[in-house]
């Protein structure tokens, strides 16, 4: 079967729940403890589809403010990026539109998914209300605590890295 | 007279018969009785004879309870009669004792050295810290033996000849003798693509835990050099850890990380970077658009066959 190695860049505000949607998609864990990342911090993940392989090299970003503030020289030659923001938090609702908007100029052509984190923290109806304000398509809603859709987000990454590669 | 004794021989005749009929009547009738006692007789015999057996058993025996009685209060008697069961046991022990008792040793030792750890470790620490001495000298030893060895070659022909060369190459005398008492080779060499930090290529003499996880983080590195700094221009060259140096050389549209072992001086670089360079131009191609297993093995095999034997020296 083709084997192919690809970038992936994990981006979003702090506390967000980056490095907790890796550490649930890499080693199958999670705490409740939360640790800045600083700088960036790179796991791989080989994730088998069903017609190529896809070698993971995921770049967790430390989180900023925007995105704007993140080092040019991470996004470089990367193959697709996650964008990773709080559902919990609607007051950093504001700074998505800018920050995809951004991520999408500055990576032409490379696949963005938009995860909304910590739906764990919301009830069935309060998670359907802050759904109608975000303003972005969202491709998944996740939980890192609970792993609910993490391993979806990144086989459906992966599949687009495989099309877009064709 | 005739006739009463006939009267009486008839008579006594009678008698006879009379008896002998009442003896054959008695044996017809009695015949079961008779062969019940002969068995009761027998029975009885048999048991007389089991009698005097357990008697005599029991004499035996009272005589062996007296005699362990007497050897239990005559210590040197018993301890001759003891003395040899217990020693036949000892050494079936010592045979056996790894089967019967090793688990059960091995978990006691493990489960004490495990309780006592900071202990252990108290006192092994200076043991361990006088060996670690111990070879470090050694090794210093060799080391100071081998550049005696370079500076007793003094106006020797090999002496001659080694002037001439600092004098044309510039590179001092002390430091080609420090460099042939520590060897230069070639450990690991990552081909790196400049802007994902994807590995292209790997060669390794002895392999590393995760060549593409290094090859990502030393791009990280440099990224995050050149955006502390501000400089879009610079780039990072070298890095050291102990006595190991791994040179970055930048090209087109990847760098490589060399790493090398020993006296890594500008030369070795130069000479690197030369053969690189030249590897670079015919092995790796610049228009990349996906990095797969057989552009990865292409450039790793290229790698191993032009590195595995490279002199540096």
């Amino acid at each position: 079967m083709k084997s192919i190695t690809k970038k992936v860049i994990l981006t979003g505000s702090f506390s967000v729940g980056k490095t907790s949607l890796i550490s649930r998609f890499v080693y199958q864990s999670f705490s409740a403890e939360y640790k800045t990342t600083l700088g960036v911090k790179i796991d791989r993940k080989t994730v088998e589809l069903d017609n190529c392989i896809v070698n993971m090299m995921i770049w967790d970003i430390g989180g900023e403010q925007n995105q704007a503030r993140v080092p040019e020289t991470y996004f470089l030659g990367s193959g697709g990026v996650i964008y990773v923001f709080d559902i919990s938090r609607p007051s950093g609702f504001s700074q998505i539109t800018d920050d995809i908007a951004y991520l999408t100029a500055k990576l032409k052509d490379v696949p963005v998914v938009v995860v909304g984190n910590k739906i764990d923290l919301l009830d069935v109806v309060t998670l359907e209300e802050v759904k109608q304000i975000i303003p972005v398509s969202v491709d998944f809603y996740t939980s890192a605590k609970e792993g609910t859709n993490v391993e979806n987000v990144f086989t459906h990454l992966a599949q687009k890295l495989v099309n877009e590669s064709q | 007279m005739s006739y009463q004794n006939n009267i009486a021989n008839t008579g006594r005749q009678e008698d006879v018969v009379d008896k002998y009929l009442l003896d054959k009547l008695q044996s017809i009738l009695l015949q079961d009785e008779r062969k019940q006692l002969q068995d009761l007789v027998s029975h009885l015999h048999n048991l007389r004879l089991d009698v005097e057996h357990l008697s005599r058993d029991v004499t035996e025996i009272k005589g062996g309870v007296f005699t362990a009685v007497d050897s239990i209060n005559n210590p040197s008697q018993f301890e001759s009669k003891v003395s040899p069961l217990i020693n036949m046991r000892v050494q079936q022990l010592k045979k056996n004792f790894q089967q019967e008792f090793g688990y059960e040793v091995k978990e006691t030792v493990k489960e004490e050295l495990e309780a006592s750890r900071d202990e252990f470790i108290e006192v092994l620490y200076p043991i361990i810290g006088k060996l670690v001495q111990r070879y470090v000298r050694y090794q210093f030893d060799i080391f100071l033996e081998n550049v005696q060895k370079g500076i007793g070659n003094t106006f020797s022909w090999k002496w001659w000849k080694q002037a001439l060369t600092t004098f044309i190459t510039g590179e001092s005398m002390a430091a080609k003798s420090v460099k042939a008492a520590m060897p230069t080779q070639i450990e690991e060499v990552f081909v790196i693509q400049t802007n994902s930090g994807l590995l292209l290529g790997y060669y390794s003499r002895s392999n590393t835990t995760d060549p593409d996880l290094i090859a990502a983080m030393l791009t990280a590195i440099q990224n995050f050099v050149s955006d502390a700094f501000k400089k879009d221009s610079g780039n990072l060259q070298t890095i050291d850890h102990e006595n190991q140096r791994i040179f970055l050389h930048n090209f087109y549209k990847h760098y490589t990380a060399t790493v090398v072992s020993g006296i890594a001086d500008t030369a070795v670089n130069e000479k690197l970077y030369l053969a690189l360079s030249d590897f670079s131009s015919k092995n790796v191609p610049t228009a990349i658009t996906e990095i797969d297993d057989s552009l990865f093995n292409g450039v790793s095999r290229h790698l191993r066959e032009i590195f595995e034997d490279f002199d540096l020296t």
